[in-house]
């Protein structure tokens, strides 16, 4: 007689999960057995050792209340601010902080940008000023001095605008 | 309120609910499910937190994120499965939060010492005289042997109720149950064996 499997069918019986037939296999099993009839003893007295032990906890009285009150008052909130409209604007930054990290080295930067446009429109200027020939293009048209600095003061000015536009795009993009 | 008039009666409230969900309205649903599902899954967390007022908070959680999702809920699965999915999620997360945070190194020399002694404190034989108790038999018990058992006996002794609780099959309950039992007894077993030797080695010591 094998008895790992009759421990099975124990505990199967002491969980009233065996039919009529088997149920009358094990009790004639546990009849001629010792070791089976220790381990039914054993179980059952765990058993009932466990369901001393494991009792039902419960919450306390108020708490469905509690949690339905947290959230009509969460509910009544929301659309109060909703009905006055008083939801937060979107933004990109969520405190001054943030906002000054923004600015402030994008102004480093423009300021980077004038400064390089100045250097190079007044060096341009100087060139200009010391050249003794008029600037040539090909078909015989003749620029002047004065035609080539403001052409200097253009092209610095669109260096700019471009630089600064690019810089600021980058930027958002991180946003 | 048609929520209202379900909410004593057992096995409606989930098509009350369904019912209620279907026609936009959420808040009589939730108050049918809270009725239906709060002790249910405060009994889970308890068995999975092993402790009242986390299993308390933890029960707080699962039903704020079951109102606030509420609205998305498709019907993919039952009522009942998507709370329980909630809980056991909710649980394990704070569960391993919870291990991080206590996370210490054993190169600490303060906290090997503690741990040593913690360690004496929970081996079975070192209380000699006292042994275990069944409590703490059942916390030796692996993880999933654990929470099957006491689930068992917390939920009417249902295999059912357990397998839907755990959301694993009926066959694998049963199959953890007969080893938390046979674990069990092998712990008492033990137990009891050590308790005869401290006799015979407490008969020799008066005998020399």
């Amino acid at each position: 007689m094998n008895c790992a499997i009759f421990e099975d069918l124990i505990l199967d019986h002491l969980e009233h999960q065996l039919a009529n037939e088997e149920r009358q296999r094990v009790e004639a099993h546990l009849a001629v057995c010792a070791a089976c009839r220790a381990f039914y003893q054993d179980q059952k007295h765990l058993d009932a050792q466990l369901a001393q032990v494991l009792v039902r906890p419960t919450l306390p009285a108020g708490f469905k209340k509690e949690l339905l009150c947290r959230i009509d008052a969460e509910m009544a909130r929301t659309q109060s601010r909703c009905a006055q409209g008083q939801e937060r604007p979107l933004s990109l930054f969520a405190s001054w902080r943030e906002r000054a990290g923004f600015y402030l080295p994008a102004l480093l930067d423009l300021g980077g940008y004038v400064a390089v446009a100045v250097v190079v429109a007044v060096g341009l200027q100087h060139l200009c000023a010391h050249l003794t020939i008029s600037v040539a293009v090909p078909g015989g048209i003749a620029f002047s001095k004065q035609a080539v600095l403001y052409f200097g003061w253009i092209a610095g000015a669109i260096a700019l605008a471009s630089g600064t536009w690019i810089g600021f795009k980058e930027k958002l993009r991180f946003l | 309120m048609e929520g209202l008039i379900c909410e004593s009666a057992a096995g409606c409230s989930d098509q009350t609910a369904e019912s209620l969900l279907a026609a936009k309205r959420h808040r009589e649903a939730f108050e049918v499910l809270v009725a239906q599902y709060q002790e249910k899954v405060f009994r889970l967390a308890w068995t999975m937190m092993q402790n009242e007022t986390a299993a308390q908070d933890m029960t707080q959680e699962v039903l704020l994120r079951v109102w606030k999702a509420l609205p998305n809920y498709q019907g993919n699965s039952s009522l009942s499965t998507w709370i329980y999915t909630i809980t056991r999620n909710t649980c394990l997360t704070e569960i391993s939060r919870r291990a991080k945070r206590h996370w210490v190194s054993l190169d600490d020399p303060e906290a090997g010492a503690l741990a040593e002694q913690i360690q004496i404190q929970d081996a079975p034989d070192s209380s000699a005289g006292q042994g275990l108790d069944i409590q703490a038999m059942l916390r030796r018990l692996p993880e999933k042997f654990r929470q099957v058992i006491t689930l068992y006996y917390l939920e009417e002794q249902s295999y059912e109720e357990v397998a839907a609780r755990l959301g694993i099959p009926i066959g694998t309950v049963k199959t953890y149950l007969h080893r938390a039992k046979k674990q069990l007894r092998a712990f008492s077993r033990a137990q009891d064996a050590d308790k005869s030797k401290l006799r015979i080695y407490a008969y020799e010591l008066c005998n020399i």
